[in-house]
């Protein structure tokens, strides 16, 4: 009778210590092949199989000894290991040792470790088996428990995954074999996870799963190419699809303001951390931009007033009391806004523009110089102070026109009326707030501004008004002459200034550096100027164009009295905003930023732009902006639809049932008839009742009276419930939706 | 299972982010292991949901209102093999009242057999009516609900009336016959009374009393005669509130058994509620009293209707009118008496 008991036991014991070995081994195994952790094979691979021998036969204890034995020996087991540490401990090292180097490799702010104690190649091999045969032990104690007593997979999976994991990060595979092995163990757990925990049904379902997934990962192991493995092209692309998508159902949930930018990818912010390392770039789309103007286009973003402690930011709101309110200037209720201004100083042609924003950051319209349309104008956005124009939550395309021969200063016009006084009064207000410097800055950029004023040549400059610009090209010609253009230029160290890092010390940067050290020297040296960031764009009349987030930059504007602010390029590579040459068609090839000591021309005035086109509304008249407010009223509409789609079976059949309680019986009957024949035709006799009824309220000298509505209404439902438990799944769902019928 | 499946769908999902986000071969391998689990879970599921036969087996005995009776699902796993999850639902119908209830089946089988009985809902009587539906089985990572092929997903059960002394018998019902008087026996034959009566063309010349016919000169002919019996029938109405209907049901089926004790054969009668239609039952002894009240239990009794009181009744074969007695929740009131 034992010998039976036994015989049937053994099953079931052989599959606990399969599932134990292929767990064990291959989780052990796998934290070693992935750190490159030698140990003597056979005394750990002996040293496993007896304990995979050994832990089902204790969790096999009759209770309350199993489990609690088993998980009681955890304590002396942890008692064993203090009193053995020091045995213990060079393996200990030597894991630490592995894994802390292998990051190290990755992170180089992590710094290698060493072992200080000295042993032979063979002493660590022996060390390592040790430990790791003891640490099989506890951790074997655990992982016998969720497999042989609580037989759960979740658990085994909680306890065997972290050996797997910390490879993971830096890319460190494991082996293929233990691999396999624990994956072939979280397999089998995961198809027995439904079955009761007891019983031979457990465990002869276990003998066909266990075949089954081997077969299945050895088909793996031989079919994946897990040797030579590269990375799909269409699986990058998917990748950079899925990002931009992301990034743009971030944008239009308004989740890169409540990040601070930090969700999403590179381009402009109110506020700019300056020792913030480079922001990389995967080359997704950021911006999509369709103009009815040819040419390189500096897309503006927001703009930046205070520098301190590494950091600009914009002015505070209270500053702008009483100048600015609602992106329009007050004094002299010109409607006008500070971005605005310069478009009204031509009278040259205008341009429409439609900035879609596909994963821009920074909750602003990004929009081309010199915007004409003016604050009740806008649709979808607002001009924010004198700082950006502020982009609605869930609006994401814009339409905005803009006057780019308003840049030419040499054939400016000049502001006239109330726009000439509004920007008089604006202009105190600039020179109150954007000469701004930190404390003992303008002494320690003396030496720069003295040279810069020794290299102005005013002989060159025809015109008043184009002094400030002149002065602002020689300072660009300055920085480009003594430092170089260096995309990964290294953060500045703990407590140095940015900009005085830049200037005296590294001389090499990206666009930040350059634009960042342009206004403050700028403002050194008399002229108001602020910090700006947006993207770079070559747009072709007509036609649709991809802005990637590699074209992120930032420049200068300067402040030119009788005009407004104008945008001056400090890096060195790029040019400024201009038209496209005598083929309108053929966009300018975006500048790419190359390491140039040349210094860059700044900007100038803008050669003449393409054709004026005939299509273009008046600006004042009609909605200049573009936010695309279909768009949400189809997404409505078809929601709506949906919504009155699927209630309309519910909704028919109150309607329905309030007609055949509230008509009299005669036309109840009537109805009842009619909508039994429906019923009929999907497969469902008239009920007797009905067609009596009806033939009494049809032909009868009595109809049916009030007392028989209730036999009627049964019938009624006896049919419908007839059809409905005799049509199958698809039909019944068609009948329900399509007809309406129940 | 819609969790499972959410959750499948959120490893599917994050296996597909970690192919998409790492670039080793273990998140192109962890993905195609995803993908391929549920293939081979079906794989090993499909054979074992289309060899599962669970049946539903109905009480032996006769099931009596307010007794306890179950019905008993039962399954014997191929290859002594577990299943995972079996759910299901099993549907009860009272065919008399209308009542209706629903038990969910939700039933894991460690491989040998499982037998589950399920309590019948028996408060009232009717015809039980049970179906299987929805059976299905899970494959092993219970994403997929397979379905299980039924050898027989429905039946029935009647729940009979409570049994209950009979009162006295209506004098209604008396002895059959008796009052009648006699009449010509079809066909003649033996009988123990005749009658005398002139000769008719037709007549077969064995039924002619000779001796009187030469006395009195004239052809004179003996017609045998049999007692005249009228049909004993019990009523009931087929409408009204479910306790009424069962305590109806028990009084006509104690009368019915009081009459068949007197080996008094009758008839179980009612009309339809609305259309006014006549069941009349013949109820010779106890299966054909079973087989009337079944038949009565498988209808459906409205709330209210015509009444048998209200409907002629006529009994083919009945010498005269049928001797009717309506059967009401109200007979053998308290004192025991008819009423």
């Amino acid at each position: 009778m034992k010998r039976l008991h036994l015989r049937a036991a053994l099953p079931g014991y052989g599959m606990d210590v399969l599932l134990l070995c292929a767990l064990l081994w291959g989780g052990l195994g796998c934290f070693a092949t992935a750190f490159g952790l030698s140990c003597d094979l056979v005394r750990f691979g002996l040293g496993t199989a007896v304990l995979c021998l050994l832990l089902p036969l204790v969790y096999r204890l009759p209770a309350p000894w199993s489990p609690l034995l088993p998980l009681a020996l955890l304590c002396p087991l942890a008692l064993l290991a203090w009193r053995l540490w020091d045995a213990l401990l060079p393996a200990w090292a030597a894991v630490q040792c592995a894994v802390v180097n292998a990051y190290a490799e990755v992170y180089p702010q992590i710094n290698h470790i060493y072992a200080v104690m000295e042993l032979s190649e063979q002493g660590w091999v022996d060390a390592l088996t040790l430990g790791a045969l003891f640490f099989a032990l506890l951790w074997g104690l655990l992982l016998g428990w969720a497999v042989c007593s609580a037989r759960s997979f979740w658990l085994s999976l909680l306890l065997s995954a972290p050996l797997l994991i910390p490879g993971l990060p830096i890319a460190r595979m494991p082996h293929m074999l233990p691999f396999l092995a624990l994956v072939w163990g979280w397999s089998v757990l995961l198809f027995l996870r439904l079955t009761p925990r007891k019983g031979k049904g457990r465990v002869r379902l276990a003998a066909r799963a266990m075949p089954a997934a081997a077969l299945l990962l050895a088909l793996y192991a031989g079919l994946l190419p897990w040797r030579d493995y590269q990375f799909p092209t269409w699986a990058r692309n998917a990748r950079q699809e899925l990002l931009s998508t992301a990034t743009s159902l971030s944008l239009r949930l308004g989740l890169d303001e409540l990040g601070g930018g930090q969700l999403v990818s590179a381009g402009s912010s109110a506020q700019v951390d300056l020792n913030r390392d480079a922001i990389t770039y995967d080359g997704h789309t950021v911006l999509r931009v369709k103009s009815e103007w040819s040419g390189h286009l500096y897309l503006r973003g927001h703009s930046a007033a205070i520098y301190e402690d590494n950091q600009w930011e914009p002015l505070p709101e209270d500053t702008y009391y009483g100048m600015i309110s609602k992106g329009v200037l007050l004094p002299w209720d010109s409607g006008l806004s500070a971005l605005n201004l310069p478009a009204h100083t031509s009278d040259s042609t205008y341009y429409a523009i439609t900035v879609e924003n596909r994963s821009a950051p920074g909750g602003c319209v990004y929009f081309p110089y010199q915007i004409l349309t003016s604050p009740s104008e806008l649709r979808g956005a607002a001009y924010v102070e004198d700082s950006y124009l502020g982009r609605e939550q869930f609006v994401n395309r814009h339409t905005v026109y803009f006057r780019p021969d308003a840049l030419n200063l040499e054939e400016m016009e000049g502001l006239s009326g109330t726009a000439a006084g509004a920007e008089a009064f604006y202009a105190d207000f600039v020179y109150e707030h954007y000469l701004q410097l930190p404390d003992g800055m303008a002494q320690a950029l003396r030496s720069h501004t003295s040279t810069i004023e020794r290299r102005l040549d005013y002989s060159t400059v025809r015109d008043a008004s184009l002094v400030r610009v002149m002065q602002a090209e020689t300072v660009a010609e300055y920085l480009a002459g003594i430092a170089t253009y260096d995309a990964s230029a290294p953060a500045v160290p703990d407590g140095r200034d940015y900009v005085l890092y830049f200037l005296n010390e590294s001389q090499s940067g990206y666009c930040m550096h350059f634009a960042s050290a342009g206004v403050l020297l700028l403002r050194a040296m008399g002229i108001p100027a602020r910090y700006v960031s947006g993207y770079i764009a070559d747009v072709t009349a007509g036609k649709e164009v991809n802005v990637p987030d590699r074209n992120a930059h930032s420049w200068v504007e300067i402040y030119l009295d009788g005009y407004g602010w104008y945008p001056v390029e400090m890096t060195p590579g790029y040019t400024p905003q201009s038209a496209a040459g005598d083929d309108p068609t053929e966009p300018t090839p975006t500048p790419t930023p190359t390491a140039s000591a040349a210094p860059s021309a700044a900007p100038t005035a803008s050669a003449a732009p393409s054709a004026a086109p005939t299509s273009t509304p008046k600006p004042g008249t009609v909605d200049p902006t573009g936010s695309d407010p279909t768009l949400p009223l189809v997404l409505l509409a078809a929601l709506v639809l949906c919504v009155l789609f699927l209630l309309r079976p519910r909704l028919t059949a109150r309607w329905r049932q309030r007609r055949l309680r509230t008509l009299p019986p005669d036309r109840a009957a009537v109805y009842a008839y009619r909508y039994s024949r429906r019923l009929a035709r999907w497969g469902a006799p008239v009920p007797e009742v009905v067609l009596e009824q009806a033939r009494r309220a049809a032909f009868g000298r009595t109809g049916p009276g009030e007392d028989e509505r209730e036999v009627l209404l049964a019938a009624l439902e006896g049919q419908r419930e007839a059809l409905r438990k005799s049509l199958p799944g698809w039909k019944r769902l068609l009948a329900r939706y399509i007809p309406a019928l129940f | 299972m819609v969790g499972r499946r959410i959750l499948y769908a959120l490893a599917l999902a994050g296996a597909a982010l970690f192919f998409l986000f790492y670039e080793a071969w273990i998140s192109l391998f962890t993905l195609v292991l995803v993908l391929a689990l549920p293939v081979v879970s079906l794989a090993l599921s499909l054979p074992l949901a289309r060899k599962l036969r669970p049946e539903l087996l109905p009480p032996e005995g006769p099931v009596v209102r307010e007794g306890e009776a179950a019905l008993t699902f039962r399954l014997e796993p191929p290859g002594g093999l577990a299943v995972g999850r079996l759910t299901g639902r099993l549907v009860l119908l009272n065919a008399l009242t209308g009542g209706k209830w629903t038990r969910t089946i939700r039933l894991r089988c460690d491989g040998s057999p499982l037998e589950v009985p399920f309590p019948l809902p028996t408060g009232h009587c009717g015809m039980l009516t049970f179906r299987l539906e929805r059976l299905r089985v899970l494959d092993l990572l219970g994403i997929f609900a397979l379905p299980v092929p039924l050898s027989a997903p429905d039946g029935e059960v009647p729940v009979l009336p409570k049994y209950r002394p009979a009162g006295p018998i209506p004098p209604v019902l008396g002895h059959a016959g008796r009052s009648l008087g006699l009449k010509p026996k079809p066909g003649g034959g033996p009988a123990e009374d005749y009658d005398l009566r002139d000769y008719r063309p037709g007549d077969p010349m064995r039924t002619v009393h000779w001796k009187l016919s030469s006395k009195r000169d004239e052809l004179v002919v003996r017609e045998m005669l049999e007692p005249r019996r009228a049909a004993l029938v019990l009523t009931v109405d087929h409408f009204g509130p479910p306790e009424e209907l069962d305590e109806a049901l028990d009084r006509l089926q104690a009368l019915s058994l009081a009459l068949l004790s007197r080996e008094e054969g009758h008839l179980i009668a009612w009309v339809h509620p609305v259309s006014g239609a006549a069941t009349l039952c013949p109820v010779e002894d106890r299966a054909g009293l079973h087989k009337a009240l079944s038949r009565f239990l498988r209808e459906e009794a409205p709330g209210t209707g015509r009444s048998a009181l209200d409907v002629p009744l006529s009994v083919p074969g009945s010498d005269g009118p049928p001797k009717a007695f309506h059967v009401t929740a109200h007979l053998w009131g308290e004192e025991g008496e008819a009423s």
